[in-house]
């Protein structure tokens, strides 16, 4: 039995990073447990000039790709899109493109403006705050003004949009659309102590330079200074409770396999939507047979992805696109707020890709019969090098219950812990929306001056975006847990990560992750003489 | 070529099977990729290939006698060739990895979103 803590944080990406650093004022003995390790920046693929290949190697986004110790099996069988994720201090922020929009004040009264979802229990004024706390702790570069959003400031300029960029946005300005420099979180200058983003490319595989703001160089340095202690290589099997039906710890494994008990006051879940519902659903007891914090049957339901799209254009002129952040040019949110004459309700985003190296170029042209071996091989090649774009969508997606995770029968991790379970079918009116995004999406492209527009719908690896499996609201019967995060069943007993999400907006959603994780920590330090009342 | 596993005659099959998948470009910019010295790349993430080799079989060949070898092949001479140095000059680049010296890039005109602030509003109240 290791010394009992006062908070004990499940996983150190995205939301456990921000809660712990937020937390660590209090002077409260703080432990994280991650099942992952601390990265190596100067081990990143881009140091090495076989970079393009490791995407279907250690930095691929599938974790039954890269099948690490670290790493869980998901049964994503059963979905047309597959869960992606990353196991490391940091999370998924190691591998995310570093998008960093904020939800619109739209995406929390969904149930009263169109009358689906529900509506959430906070509104965008009360996140506002949290957002521009964020915003200066990760370094979100970015144009004040746009027109799709409240007024808001950037904490550094924009990311350069380069000449792939200007080009897609003169497809939208011909269109007379809406586009603007996306919000990203890329140290575009120094910033806290980390480099200046220097146009490597890839964000997607870790950034060697320092300068895209995953938590490990942003929120968790801070947090360790202040004394919260990280404990990597420690994946959690189950939360257990007391006598009196509140959390006391957890039974984790260490790096060599060990099993060990670890006793706290509070435990905040911070696992993603699919590891927090996957623990809950593992640690069951007499009180809760159904799996913790469950008696509204609603943990691991209304899971939501983002169905994306994935559009390519081939152009006549070079685009320079294998220069710069990877997705963070500009997004265009002219099609974000329902237009029921559409089709469907809700809407989506285009947010631009950069193009490809000249590895991907060669297996994309391969894959897409568009590069054959042989004699015209060169001159083939040369109608694709550095002339595609990529533009991708974000669709909103509406919880359902039937979209739900549950544990495997039989997979189970390194450790012996049954595996999560993905059962899921794309909405119709999410079909709707893919099929009306590809259409404008492959007239922007062409008003960009493509001549040639690929898609697929949906993206099938694009499962990165994880929400709705414990979700918040008022109403211990329909929600898991209360609008700051506290599970109604077990009341020291929390939850930070993209499971509580109501709805999913249509955009990326770990700016909305982090500022609800600052929420919440707030609402603990506002409220630590009657936490569990 | 005494580093890779294959024989000189091995060898010798190989580099003519590669510069029939990727012959060098008419204008002599780009390389075959059978100049390139993939050999031994080759070898390591194709162990199946070294025994098809024998008798120095020609694409049509290797691809009636072993047509289960070819799509890896295609697959694997790909990445080695374009991610090779020469053939990266040659496009253009500069060889190298893109850390530690990275890339510049135009700024862009952010001027022209005046016409975009001009439509006005796009979020609902709520």
């Amino acid at each position: 039995m290791e010394e009992a803590v006062d908070v004990l944080i499940i996983d150190a990406g995205a939301s456990g990073a921000a809660i712990a650093w937020s937390l660590a004022e209090t002077r409260m003995k703080i432990l994280c447990l991650e099942q992952g390790e601390w990265m190596d920046p100067a081990r990143y693929p881009t140091t090495r000039s076989d970079w393009e290949m490791e995407r279907f190697g250690a930095f691929g986004l599938s974790p039954n790709g890269r099948g690490c110790r670290e790493d869980y099996p998901v049964n994503d069988d059963d979905s047309p899109i597959k869960v992606s994720n990353f196991n490391a201090v940091g999370g998924s922020t190691i591998l995310y493109a570093a998008h960093f929009p904020r939800l619109h004040p739209s995406d929390f009264r969904v149930r009263t403006l169109d009358g689906v979802a529900e509506d959430w229990p906070l509104d965008y004024a009360t996140l506002e705050p949290w957002y521009d706390l964020n915003a200066r702790m990760m370094g979100v570069a970015g144009l004040a003004g746009d027109p799709a959003y409240p007024p808001k400031q950037p904490t550094l300029p924009p990311v350069p949009l380069g000449r792939l960029g200007e080009t897609l946005a003169r497809g939208f300005d011909r269109l007379g659309w809406h586009w603007w420099p996306s919000d990203s979180a890329i140290a575009t200058r120094e910033y806290k102590g980390r480099a200046q983003c220097i146009n490597l490319g890839p964000c997607i595989m870790g950034c060697a330079q320092g300068a895209k703001a995953s938590t490990d160089v942003t929120y968790w340095p801070a947090a360790v200074r202040a004394g919260v202690e990280l404990r990597t290589g420690a994946r959690v099997r189950e939360i257990t409770l007391g006598p009196d039906g509140m959390a006391d710890g957890v039974v984790y494994f260490d790096a060599e396999g060990n099993e060990r008990r670890q006793r706290a006051e509070i435990v905040v879940l911070a696992c993603n939507g699919v590891g927090t519902p996957r623990l809950l659903l593992n640690s069951r007891s007499r009180h809760f047979p159904d799996g913790l914090a469950n008696h509204s049957g609603l943990v691991g339901k209304n899971l939501m992805f983002h169905p994306y799209a994935m559009l390519t254009g081939l152009f006549d002129e070079p685009l320079e696109g294998y220069k710069g952040p990877t997705g963070c040019s500009i997004i265009s949110q002219e099609f974000y707020e329902t237009d029921a004459a559409r089709g469907f309700l809700r809407g989506y985003s285009f947010e631009m890709l950069r193009g490809m190296g000249p590895v991907s170029t060669a297996l994309w042209g391969m894959a897409s019969g568009r590069l054959a071996p042989g004699a015209g091989h060169h001159e083939a090649y040369a109608k694709l090098w550095d002339r595609s774009a990529g533009m991708v969508v974000i669709c909103e997606d509406l919880p359902e219950e039937h979209n739900r995770v549950t544990l495997d029968p039989e997979r189970v991790d390194a450790d012996g812990i049954p595996a999560p379970r993905i059962h899921y079918r794309l909405g119709e009116n999410s079909r709707k929306m893919l099929d009306h995004a590809v259409a404008r999406g492959s007239e922007a492209l062409e008003a960009a001056g493509a001549k040639e527009c690929s898609s697929e719908a949906p993206l099938p690896p694009a499962g990165w975006h994880l929400m709705g499996t414990a979700r918040m609201g008022t109403d211990p019967e329909r929600s898991v847990v209360n609008p700051w995060g506290r599970c109604h069943d077990v009341k020291n007993l929390f939850i930070v990560d993209g499971s509580v999400f109501v709805t999913a907006g249509g955009v990326n959603p770990t700016n909305t992750i982090q500022a609800l994780a600052l929420y919440v920590a707030d609402t603990i330090k506002q409220n630590l003489a009657n936490l569990f009342d | 070529m005494s580093d890779t596993p294959y024989t000189e005659q091995e060898q010798c099959a190989l580099a003519a099977l590669l510069d029939t998948l990727i012959p060098a470009s008419e204008d002599g910019r780009l390389p075959g990729a059978g100049s390139l010295g993939l050999a031994k790349p080759l070898a390591a993430k194709l162990p199946d290939l070294q025994p098809a080799l024998a008798g120095g079989p020609g694409l049509e060949e290797l691809s009636q006698e072993h047509p289960e070898l070819l799509p890896g092949l295609v697959f694997q001479t790909y990445v080695h060739y374009y991610q090779h140095p020469q053939v990266q000059e040659a496009l253009g680049l500069e060889g190298r990895p893109p850390h530690p010296l990275g890339y510049t890039l135009e700024d862009g005109d952010l001027g022209r979103l005046q016409a975009v602030r001009q439509r006005g509003r796009l979020y609902r109240e709520v």
